[in-house]
This record gives C-alpha cells, sequence and structure tokens, in this order.
C-alpha cells in the first residue's frame, strides 16, 4: 500500500513540470521508527520514567536530524551537462552527466532513477564532496535501448537516503535530451534478405567472385561454388561494380514483429555494407536515403530505420 | 564466531535477559532462552510457522496467569524480552534486521522501567549504536563516510534539541499507573529483627541511600546516625514495629536546622531515612507519612526510586511520648524477666532512671561481649544476655532493649545506618548495606528519647571507623580455601576514587534526568520564562523554534566556505556590474579583464590588480 501510496505521489509531482523542487518523505523503516516513538512516549508518560522519555526524545531527534541531514545531502546539488549517445536495440550505452554541487557537506550515496519507455536503466549510487577538490562529478549512467525509435530523455530522478535510510529525497532535473534507439544489429536468416534493385544488367559472363554479403540479390550468389565448397560468394558484374547497393523495405502485409526481424537484418546489413566500404542507399516507404557512403552516411541510414513507422 | 548482524541480536537478546534476571520470573527467561536455542534447532520454515504462535499465545496466557495483569511493567517486559527472542527466529532480510533493532529498543527502555540507573540507560544507548553500526553496515554503506565530523553535525543538534524537548515535555501526572507489581511486595521489606535468625552477616557495599548538601566540615559524617525504622513490640525473641497508629503532622524543629536531599535506592522502598535527631521532609516525589515517633514511612510501598529534601536539626532528640507509646516501650513478656531482673539489681536500689540506665551500661560492660560478623545462632534473646559471648549490633540493641525494659525503663529499638562515605565529587554522602546499625532509644521525662548506643560501649571503633574500615579490621583476610589473601591487596586507591567519581556521575544523572518532575520543571520554567506561559506553550514554541533552527545548524554546515580573494574578486564583478561590464560565464578572468580595460582606461590600474590577485591565488598556487 505504500508503494502504491509512493508511486501515485512520485507520478503527481513528477507531472507537476517543478524543476528543482527537492522532496523528502519517510521511508517504510522512517515510518516504523516514528511509531517506536510513539510507544515510547506512551510508556514514558504512563510509568513516569524520564529515561524512557529521554531515550524516546534522543530517538526522535535524530530522525528529526537524520531529514534534515537527507534533506541538505541533495541540496545544492545542480546538473551541469548531460550527453547520451545513440543506441542499438538491447545495447547499452552511457548516459553521461556532469554534477555540481555548492554543499560544503558533499553529497553521498546519490542515486540515479530513469523512467522511460524506450530506455532501461540500471542502478547507479555515487558520491562526491567538495572536501576532495571535486566541486563537480562526471557519472557515467548505463542505459539500454528497450523500444526502437526516438527517445525524448525529459527527466531524471535524483534521490538519496542518507545517512540512516529513514528518509528518501529525491529531485527531479530536466533534461529534455533526444536519442535514437536503432534496431537491433543482428542477422536473423542470411538467406531471407531483402530485395535489392538489381535493374542494370551487362555482360552476364563479365564478373569476379566477391564475398557474400546480406543484401545481394539471391539471384547472383555462385551457387556452385556454394555447393562446391559451401561459402556463398557472389557474382559481381564488373558492368555494375560502380552502382550502388540500394536496400529497400517494405512493411506491407507484414506482422510487427516479423517487420521488427526485417528491420534488424537491415541494419546488420548496412553496417556490413559500411564496413565493406560499398556505397549504400535505403528506400523504405516514405522515406529513402540517396545512396552513400560516411559515417553520416550510415547515421541517417540508421536513423531512418530507427524512425520508421513509430 | 564472526560478530555480524544476527549474532549480534543473539547477543543482545542474552545480555538484556540475564540483565533482568531477579527482576522477572525465572520461567520467562526459561522461556526466553529456550527460544533462543530453537531458532538453532528448528530447520523448517512451517515448523517453525506452527510453533512460533503457539509460544507466542502460551505466553500472553503465562503472563496474564502469573501477573494477573499486563500493565505491569513486569508483565511487559516479559513479553518484549519473549517477542525479541522469537524475532532471531526470522533474521533474513534486511528489513527484518531493521525490525530487530526497533523491538532491541523497546526492550532497552523496558530496562530503564525495571532497573532506572545510570549505567543501564549508557550502556541501552551504547547497544542500541552498536547495533544500529551493523545494520547501516549490511546496507552496504561506506561506513568511512560517517566519520567524527558528520556524526557530530548530524549527533550534536540531535542531542540538544532532545535535552530540551525533554526538560520541556509536559509532565501531566507523576504517572498513571502504579508501578508495582503487588505479589512482589514485602520480600526483602525489613520492618522486624527475628532474634533466632540472626546469624552471620554478609556484607553488601551496595548503595542504599545518597545524600546530597551536607556539609562535610560541619557534620561527622563517619558518626552520623541515620534513623529509619522503629521497633517497639518484643514477642516470641521476635522485635516488630508494633503497628502504632502515631500518624501526626510534622513539627516546628528546634534550630539550628540543616537541610540535605535523599535519594533512595533499595529495591523495595517503605521506610524513608534520615539523619537521627528531629527532622521534617519538606518535599518527595511519592507521599508519605509521618509518625510522631519520628520515623516517615512511604504511603505506598514502591520499586521505583524515591528522592525527597529533609530538614533536621541532628543536636535535638524527640520528646513525644504518649499514653501508647509508654505501655509499648515498656511492655516485655518474658519467662526469664525475673531471673534478670535480680541478676541486674543485684539488691540495689535506684533513685531515678538515670541511676538505672547506668545499672544496665555497666552490666553490659561487665559481660565482656566481642563484636564479631560470626556469631553463633542463640536460642533466645535471654540466653543470650546470660550466657552469649559475641555478637554485633542487632544483638546488643535487642539485648539493651530487653534490659531496659526489665528496670522498667521505656526503650525502642531504632534500625538504620550508622557513618557512610563522602563522595568529594559531588559532595554526597552514600549510606552502603554494610552500614546498617541498631541502637536503642531510651526515654527519660526530662531529655526525652535519648539516643544510646550499645555497640559504641562493646567495639568503639565499629562507630568511630565505620563500618567498612572496622570490618576490615575484624576480618583482614579473605579466606581461599586453606589460603589466607590479605583484603588490602585488593584495595586500589584508584579503583575507589574511580567508583566515587562514577557514583558522582549517576547521582547527578539521576536528579537532573530520573528525577526531573513536575514541580522542578515548573520552577526551571518559570525562572527561564516570563510568569503566566503555560508549560504546553513552552513546549510548543520550543518545538516550533528548534525546528528552523536545527534546519539552519544544517543550513551553515553546508554552506561552502568563500575563500577571501574570491570574496575580493565577487566584489570587483559587482563593482564592474555597476559600471556596465558583466562577466559572461564563457569568459575567463583575464578576457574580462581586457575588455574592462578597453572600456574602462582610466580604472586599468585597478582591474589589473584585482585580476592578477585572483589568478594567482586560485590558478599560480
Amino acid at each position: 500500500m505504500l508503494t502504491k501510496v509512493q508511486t501515485n505521489f512520485e507520478e503527481k509531482v513528477h507531472n507537476l513540470g517543478r524543476q528543482g523542487q527537492l522532496y523528502i518523505v519517510p521511508t517504510l523503516d522512517g515510518l516504523k521508527l516514528l511509531c517506536l516513538n510513539l510507544i515510547l512516549l506512551i510508556i514514558g508518560l504512563v510509568y513516569a520514567n524520564n529515561y524512557v522519555l529521554l531515550f524516546n526524545f534522543i530517538l526522535f531527534c535524530l530522525f528529526i536530524g537524520s531529514m534534515y541531514y537527507t534533506h541538505f545531502n541533495l541540496r545544492n546539488l545542480s546538473l551541469a551537462s548531460a550527453r547520451i549517445n545513440p543506441v542499438h536495440l538491447g545495447e547499452k550505452t552511457n548516459l553521461t552527466l556532469t554534477f555540481k554541487s555548492k554543499s560544503a557537506l558533499g553529497h553521498h550515496f546519490i542515486g540515479i532513477k530513469i523512467k522511460h519507455h524506450a530506455l532501461a536503466a540500471g542502478d547507479l549510487l555515487f558520491s562526491f564532496s567538495l572536501k576532495d577538490k571535486q566541486p563537480s562529478c562526471k557519472i557515467e549512467f548505463p542505459v539500454e535501448g528497450k523500444k526502437r525509435g526516438v527517445a525524448n530523455l525529459k527527466r531524471i530522478t535524483v534521490e538519496t537516503y542518507f545517512p540512516f535510510h529513514l528518509f528518501r529525497a529525491f529531485t527531479y532535473f530536466d533534461l529534455n535530451l533526444k536519442t535514437i534507439v536503432y534496431p537491433e544489429k543482428k542477422l536473423l536468416d542470411p538467406f531471407k534478405i531483402i530485395e535489392i534493385a538489381d535493374e542494370k544488367t551487362g555482360n552476364e559472363d563479365d564478373f569476379y567472385l566477391k564475398n557474400f554479403y546480406p543484401g545481394d540479390s539471391l539471384r547472383r550468389i555462385h551457387w556452385k561454388k556454394y555447393a562446391q565448397t559451401g561459402k556463398l560468394l557472389t557474382k559481381q558484374l564488373f558492368a555494375n561494380e560502380e552502382l550502388p547497393v540500394q536496400l529497400g523495405f517494405s512493411s506491407e502485409g507484414l506482422l510487427p514483429e516479423q517487420k521488427e526481424k526485417e528491420l534488424c537484418s537491415i541494419c546488420y546489413t548496412l553496417y556490413e555494407l559500411h564496413a565493406a566500404g560499398l556505397h549504400y542507399g535505403l528506400a523504405l516507404d516514405k522515406t529513402s536515403v540517396e545512396p552513400g557512403h560516411s559515417q553520416q552516411h550510415l547515421n541517417n541510414c540508421l536513423r531512418a530505420l530507427a524512425e520508421y513507422e513509430t | 564466531m564472526k560478530l555480524n548482524v544476527k549474532n549480534l541480536s543473539y547477543i543482545l537478546v542474552l545480555i538484556n535477559s540475564l540483565i533482568l534476571f531477579g527482576e522477572i520470573p525465572v520461567s520467562v527467561l526459561v522461556i526466553t532462552w529456550t527460544t533462543t536455542a530453537l531458532s538453532f534447532l528448528l530447520g523448517p520454515q512451517t515448523l517453525r510457522a506452527v510453533i512460533k504462535p503457539v509460544i507466542l499465545f502460551g505466553s500472553l496466557f503465562f503472563l496474564k496467569y502469573h501477573f494477573k495483569t499486563y500493565l505491569v511493567p513486569e508483565a511487559g517486559v516479559s513479553f518484549v524480552l519473549i517477542l525479541a527472542s522469537l524475532k532471531l527466529w526470522e533474521l533474513e532480510k534486511e528489513s527484518d534486521h531493521f525490525n530487530m533493532f526497533l523491538i532491541l529498543a523497546l526492550l532497552e527502555s523496558c530496562l530503564f522501567l525495571l532497573k532506572p540507573s545510570f549505567m543501564i540507560f549508557f550502556l541501552g544507548m551504547l547497544k542500541i549504536v552498536i547495533f544500529f553500526y551493523y545494520i547501516l553496515k549490511i546496507r552496504n554503506y561506506d561506513l568511512s563516510l560517517l566519520n567524527v565530523k558528520r556524526l557530530l553535525i548530524l549527533v550534536t543538534p540531535s542531542i540538544l534539541f532532545s535535552l530540551l524537548l525533554f526538560y520541556t515535555f509536559p509532565r501531566f501526572t507523576s504517572g498513571f499507573m502504579n508501578t508495582t507489581n503487588p505479589q512482589l511486595l514485602f520480600s526483602g521489606v525489613d520492618s522486624q529483627l527475628n532474634f533466632k535468625k540472626l546469624g552471620p552477616l554478609n556484607l553488601s557495599s551496595k548503595v542504599v541511600f545518597r545524600v546530597i548538601g551536607l556539609n562535610a566540615k560541619e557534620f561527622p559524617i563517619p558518626l552520623l546516625y541515620w534513623r529509619e525504622n522503629i521497633l517497639w513490640d518484643y514477642y516470641k525473641e521476635e522485635w516488630k514495629t508494633g503497628y502504632l497508629n502515631l500518624r501526626s503532622e510534622q513539627l516546628p524543629l528546634p534550630k539550628p536546622v540543616s537541610s540535605y536531599r535523599v535519594q533512595l535506592e533499595k529495591d523495595y522502598n517503605e521506610f524513608l531515612p534520615i539523619l537521627d535527631g528531629m527532622s521534617n521532609i519538606t518535599k518527595s516525589n511519592l507521599e508519605f507519612n509521618f509518625f510522631s515517633e519520628g520515623s516517615f514511612r512511604l504511603k505506598n510501598i514502591t520499586k521505583s526510586t524515591v528522592s525527597y529534601e529533609v530538614n533536621s536539626s541532628y543536636e535535638s532528640n524527640w520528646k513525644i511520648i504518649s499514653p501508647i507509646m509508654m505501655r509499648k516501650g515498656l511492655r516485655l513478656k518474658s519467662d526469664m524477666k525475673d531471673k534478670i531482673e535480680e541478676l541486674l539489681v543485684n539488691g540495689r536500689t535506684f533513685k531515678d532512671d538515670q541511676e538505672k540506665f547506668q545499672a544496665i551500661v555497666d552490666f553490659f560492660k561487665d559481660r565482656d561481649f566481642e563484636y564479631t560478623l560470626n556469631p553463633p545462632t542463640y536460642n533466645s534473646l535471654e540466653d543470650f544476655i546470660l550466657y552469649g559471648k559475641s555478637g554485633y549490633c542487632s544483638h546488643f540493641a535487642a539485648a539493651f532493649a530487653y534490659l531496659s525494659r526489665v528496670m522498667d525503663l521505656p526503650v525502642r529499638i531504632v534500625s538504620g545506618y550508622q557513618g557512610g562515605e563522602y563522595n568529594p565529587f559531588d559532595s554526597s554522602v552514600l549510606v552502603r548495606e554494610l552500614d546498617a546499625h541498631s541502637w536503642v532509644e531510651v526515654y527519660f521525662k526530662d531529655r526525652g528519647w535519648v539516643r544510646y548506643d550499645p555497640t559504641a560501649t562493646i567495639a568503639p571503633g565499629r562507630i568511630q571507623l565505620g563500618a567498612n574500615v572496622f570490618n576490615e579490621k575484624l576480618e583482614p583476610y579473605l579466606n581461599f580455601y586453606y589460603y589466607k589473601l590479605p583484603k588490602s591487596l585488593l584495595k586500589f586507591r584508584f579503583v575507589d576514587q574511580a567508583s566515587l567519581w562514577l557514583d558522582s556521575l549517576n547521582t547527578s544523572f539521576s536528579y537532573n534526568i530520573l528525577n526531573f518532575d513536575k514541580e522542578r520543571q515548573q520552577q526551571l520554567i518559570s525562572n527561564l520564562l516570563p510568569k503566566n506561559i503555560s508549560l504546553g506553550i513552552a513546549f510548543a514554541f520550543c518545538l516550533g523554534v528548534s525546528l528552523p533552527v536545527l534546519w539552519l545548524f544544517f543550513f551553515l554546515a553546508s554552506r561552502t566556505r568563500v575563500n577571501k580573494d574570491e570574496k575580493r574578486y565577487n566584489r570587483f564583478l559587482k563593482k564592474m556590474k555597476s559600471m556596465g561590464l558583466q562577466k559572461e560565464n564563457s569568459e575567463t578572468a583575464s578576457i574580462f579583464s581586457r575588455r574592462c580595460m578597453l572600456t574602462l582606461p582610466e580604472h586599468s590600474e585597478y582591474i589589473q590588480n584585482e585580476t592578477s590577485s585572483y589568478i594567482n591565488s586560485f590558478y599560480r598556487s
């Protein structure tokens, strides 16, 4: 029940959109201690025992003291910069955050939380203090792409339970940081490959053999060699040598899972083509990327894949 | 065995059960220890889940049966102890350990209920701190972060704040419950002297009461007599209080009067010891009755600490005598009375009471009694008077009272204490169990009740040297099988000094904390605050003010200290801003200074100086 109340509270606060507000709530342990305080107060009053009363007040004041300490452990912490690299689905990248502090007490056991539909984050605790000549702290926070598309990381939650785990102080930092989650880079079926425009024809005998790349036309595979060696080789016509490889894909008639699988294969192919130094282009339903070969070109293609029907 | 939070839980439960030994029924301790042992033996969770409620509810039934009510502290403490031992069965998760911490904190406060002393409180706090340290340890905290400075920042204001709350928290009543268990009463309350049962004495150095406020220069502390209980009735070898209805209003005291405070720390308190002579109790934390025989008794026997303030006129003596007192003071039923009278009078006639009294003293001197801590058991008091050789104060006082009554002199036995140890650390007098003493008061028409100590006649050293030193001289060796070990070898001056210092600490703590009651609180508040302010408002005010003050403390502690060079540079930036030049975030100090010098060439020297000072202090060190 407490978790539900806490979740509702956080959602409400999260949607208020007020940056920099610092919230502090007692944890379950804190509430238990408060109940003990109440019991001890009753015992102390009923039996008129000053030791019990004093013990109770000491516990209560340490409770209040820890509340302030937890609050000041997060206070004056500011986010100086944030950066995140694009990531493939299922792969991890780092969200780089730089925090700055103005607190002489430092900040200890600060945790970061991210709630995002497209990015999954693990747990991270970090500490830094001004005493160690460390007015700022660079954090590499691992995140994992879990849904293809453009992810807008609006906010992160920064929290702390230090020193006694009796209170949880938390705040939100607005990031508005966009990143792209590319499809998974995975060759699922080497033979079920994407149709490549192969309009040009030339002298069918004038060719040399090159390694097969996914995306190569099935009609160009040298099946005889494959039967002899078990190795896929493609016939590269001298006439078509300079022509770029054009990848095309349409999701028409495909189930969503199938579509994602196809996009994974295209992604893999793009990397293979890029690594082979070939010129390649991409034609999706409404989007197309002109053939080319550069890191920027690869990024454009991957971005087109990431944004495809999302 | 590695010390971890689980093992520590076992240790603390066992230590606390041992501390409670003698305070709660042994059967509860047996249940606790059995439950603790079962936590090792019972493996399957299902078996545990079945047995646990059986023990829990069984204990509840047992406690109800034993104590008749759950409201006496002993019942509650017993239940918490059993609960703690049951919690030992489920120490798996992190939250279990925290719950154990809460139960142990409750158990510690239960100890304070039954054993309210400074040492128990101090040790209790220590135990809780150690346990919490281990709780933090299992939460994988970097404990080096909780260094001395941080702990001071956290603990100092909290302790100050807690003391403020403690002193201002309104004491509504002196408790809603009677804190004594009626079943445990009267065991150990010494209101009689059975001669047949007088055997060897075991000396205990446990403090019975302490007296604060007596001037050691004014009073011969080792020679003081502390009266407690008056024994009137003698019947079948037993001296009893007599249950006379002598309750009366307190009497005015002749001067000079000395004021002091007594803190009584017996296991069970009924009689209130006061300095011999006439006394009045001016203030007490519990209700009491005064009896015109010169004794004070609590209305209800209690286990809790009693504190009261007394005015005494040490030089004077009680003069009141009523017909019933006279009758009781002379009553003696004894078959041997005539024989002893014959022996005592020896054919003489006495002019007055003084001569009778002197005859008894002479008889005592002639008998050549010896003082010993190991007297033989006598069949009767007459047996002791006629044939006895050795005894201690109770023997002598009883014999003297008997002889006085034989001679028709009204007499009563006063039991109390004699002497005491002066503690220079807090100018208090510690009176211990080994100082227990008996003497008699003989009534003379012209002088009233006059104290006479027969022991002083037999063994003057016992009175002059004090019980401790005298008994050590009497028995200088400790018997260890066939060997004798001199007691002086076991005495260390620094140990005695340390124990006195600890005792003074305990006294001060008890006075300032344990005995801080409603009246003292009102006095304190009225001294500090303007009049007509109620305690509730004072408490609310303190609570309301303390929270922001505490916040301010943390705020100041967390504030970054600005370097003086940085302050100087900030002043320079402010000045430049007032002249229309603001430093951009992207600008370095030197670039900004160049811009300033271009715009304000007339201030070039000033700009140059300020900037170079800043750069020198921050970048060239």
